[in-house]
């Protein structure tokens, strides 16, 4: 439990201040679509931090996995994506902004990763609050090395 | 202050019993003071920003020092202090290692109290540590300061230092605020739990306190944890902000504590989490749903408090709004003796009010800045907004 503390105890500033702008996003932005090939970490830039630096952790080490890319959302500036996750990672063709915060108008939270991969057909999501972020990345990396 | 545009900165007691009703002190509400508002003025101060820093800081603070101003603002993307002398329009920026023999850690706040000494704050790390001569010395470390260990059911906690509970270090003594490692869900929380951490640097002893008041006996998301204070030096007093609260705390030196009512006029009511804990999407449902008070900022130059609430985006959380995430701040100001003077409610989805500091020439507070064609933020451009109390008509 004092893990979850941990993780959380930093998080209340993020709230006051995300989505300032959703009503005034650019429309140059590509739709985002799910391919079933691929497991995707749908990533809220300005969520719960400790859970994003352990998706940020993921994407480095997993950078060039062919079965995983990583969606970066609900962020106020590229700038800031760019800052939170590192210029080499900002680069990877791994990486997808939601610039519009697509994904969040479709209803993903903007407090957690969540993890979405297509099962029979289906596409399922899993959001990996910090109670499951560690047993779920760990099977995460089981099915993407596989 | 008008329009500036500033070059290259930034790149810049224990309340073991609540002993007032809260029912009763809401109803009185209704004949408080309602004497002074907020008003916004078309006055703002604007920083150009370097590649390295974003919009957003958790931890800046305003100083004047001697004859001159500054703004002090933690840059945690490259863990370093950016500081901005108002007169000069100089900048300066000192670089922090997290790791190795002179390693700070990861910097989530900072409490700049002279040129001479400056505290920094790693949350994660535990670590508190005291930066002596700086800008003479290069980085040298002085002290670091170890919270008690992270032993779980003792009375540690995680340090805080974002702009609104950052330490502070009064006559020889550090007062730090923090998270209790105490499962939240138990009745340990609040019985045991110390928030309050208060270090006398000169004998090297520590202390603990509970600052919780009995709403703590009740089950909340972790949101609701982390206290906010500042200290009032003309009365060498803490007053603190205990975000499900509707008193503030008001504590001396001496310890002795008192509180007043301080609530918005908004809320009827801050209701405990009554969902399954170890869910994250109740926890966050939580938050949304419920109004939770925040930073407080002393105003010496009107010996006025403005003490800040976020208020759930009911709007957006019936619609099912995305943008239900963005709380509404409200901005309650309080006299000198801590009794509620005035409320001023801020527009949805304009500002970032932790970010937000006290000058001579009134309250600004970070609002970002719209590029051309409005289709987003300027985001090399840190901007706040003027406001200004003035009497209601």
């Amino acid at each position: 439990m004092s893990k979850v503390l941990r993780f959380f105890s930093l998080t209340i500033f993020y709230y006051a201040i995300i989505l300032l702008l959703s009503s005034c996003s650019n429309g140059k932005q590509e739709t985002i679509e799910f391919e079933s090939k691929y497991h995707y970490l749908v990533i809220p830039v300005h969520g719960c931090p400790g859970c994003i630096q352990k998706a940020k952790s993921h994407a480095e080490e997993h950078l060039y996995s062919e079965r995983i890319k990583y969606i970066f959302t609900d962020f106020t500036t590229e700038k800031d994506v760019r800052l939170s996750i590192g210029s080499q990672l900002f680069k990877s063709d791994r990486i997808i902004l939601d610039r519009s915060n697509q994904l969040i108008d479709d209803g993903f939270t903007s407090s957690y990763p969540t993890l979405v991969f297509t099962e029979k057909g289906k596409l399922k999501k899993i959001i990996l609050s910090p109670d499951v972020i560690d047993d779920k990345l760990k099977k995460l990396n089981i099915i993407i090395t596989r | 202050m008008n329009k500036y545009k500033h070059h290259l900165f930034i790149v810049l007691t224990i309340i073991t019993q609540s002993c007032q009703n809260t029912a009763r002190l809401r109803e009185n509400d209704q004949s408080v003071n309602d004497s002074l508002t907020l008003v916004e003025t078309k006055n703002d101060l604007r920083f150009e920003l370097d590649e390295f820093t974003g919009l957003i800081t958790q931890s800046l603070q305003y100083v004047d020092y001697k004859d001159s101003s500054f703004l002090f603002f933690l840059n945690r993307h490259v863990n370093s202090l950016y500081s901005y002398n108002f007169q000069t329009k100089k900048r300066k920026i000192l670089n922090f290692k997290k790791e190795g023999p002179n390693g700070v850690g990861k910097l989530n706040g900072f409490y700049f109290h002279n040129f001479d000494s400056i505290f920094l704050v790693s949350a994660d790390f535990y670590k508190i540590t005291l930066v002596v001569n700086p800008y003479m010395d290069k980085n040298k470390i002085f002290r670091t300061m170890k919270m008690t260990p992270r032993k779980i059911g003792s009375n540690s906690a995680k340090p805080l230092g974002f702009t609104g509970n950052r330490p502070y270090f009064i006559k020889n003594k550090l007062y730090i605020l923090g998270v209790p490692d105490i499962d939240p869900t138990t009745s340990d929380f609040f019985n045991k739990g110390q928030n309050l951490q208060i270090m006398n640097l000169m004998d090297s002893t520590k202390k603990s306190k509970s600052l919780f008041t009995t709403d703590y006996k009740h089950t909340w998301s972790p949101y609701f944890y982390d206290y906010y204070h500042d200290f009032v030096r003309p009365k060498n007093s803490f007053v603190y902000s205990p975000p499900v609260s509707d008193s503030v705390i008001s504590m001396s030196l001496n310890e002795d504590i008192t509180y007043n009512y301080a609530g918005s006029r908004y809320i009827k009511e801050i209701q405990p989490m009554s969902t399954d804990f170890s869910d994250g999407v109740n926890r966050e449902a939580h938050y949304y749903s419920n109004a939770s008070y925040f930073m407080i900022l002393y105003d010496k130059y009107n010996k006025l408090f403005y003490r800040f609430i976020e208020l759930p985006n009911q709007k957006a959380i019936d619609d099912n709004d995305p943008r239900k995430a963005s709380k509404i701040a409200s901005i309650i100001i309080l006299n000198d003796k801590l009794e509620k003077v005035g409320e001023k409610k801020l527009a949805p989805y304009e500002f970032f009010p932790i970010m937000s500091f006290v000058t001579s020439e009134g309250l600004y507070i970070s609002q970002p800045l719209l590029n051309s064609d409005k289709s987003g933020v300027e985001e090399n451009i840190l901007r706040f907004v003027l406001f200004n109390v003035k009497k209601n008509e």
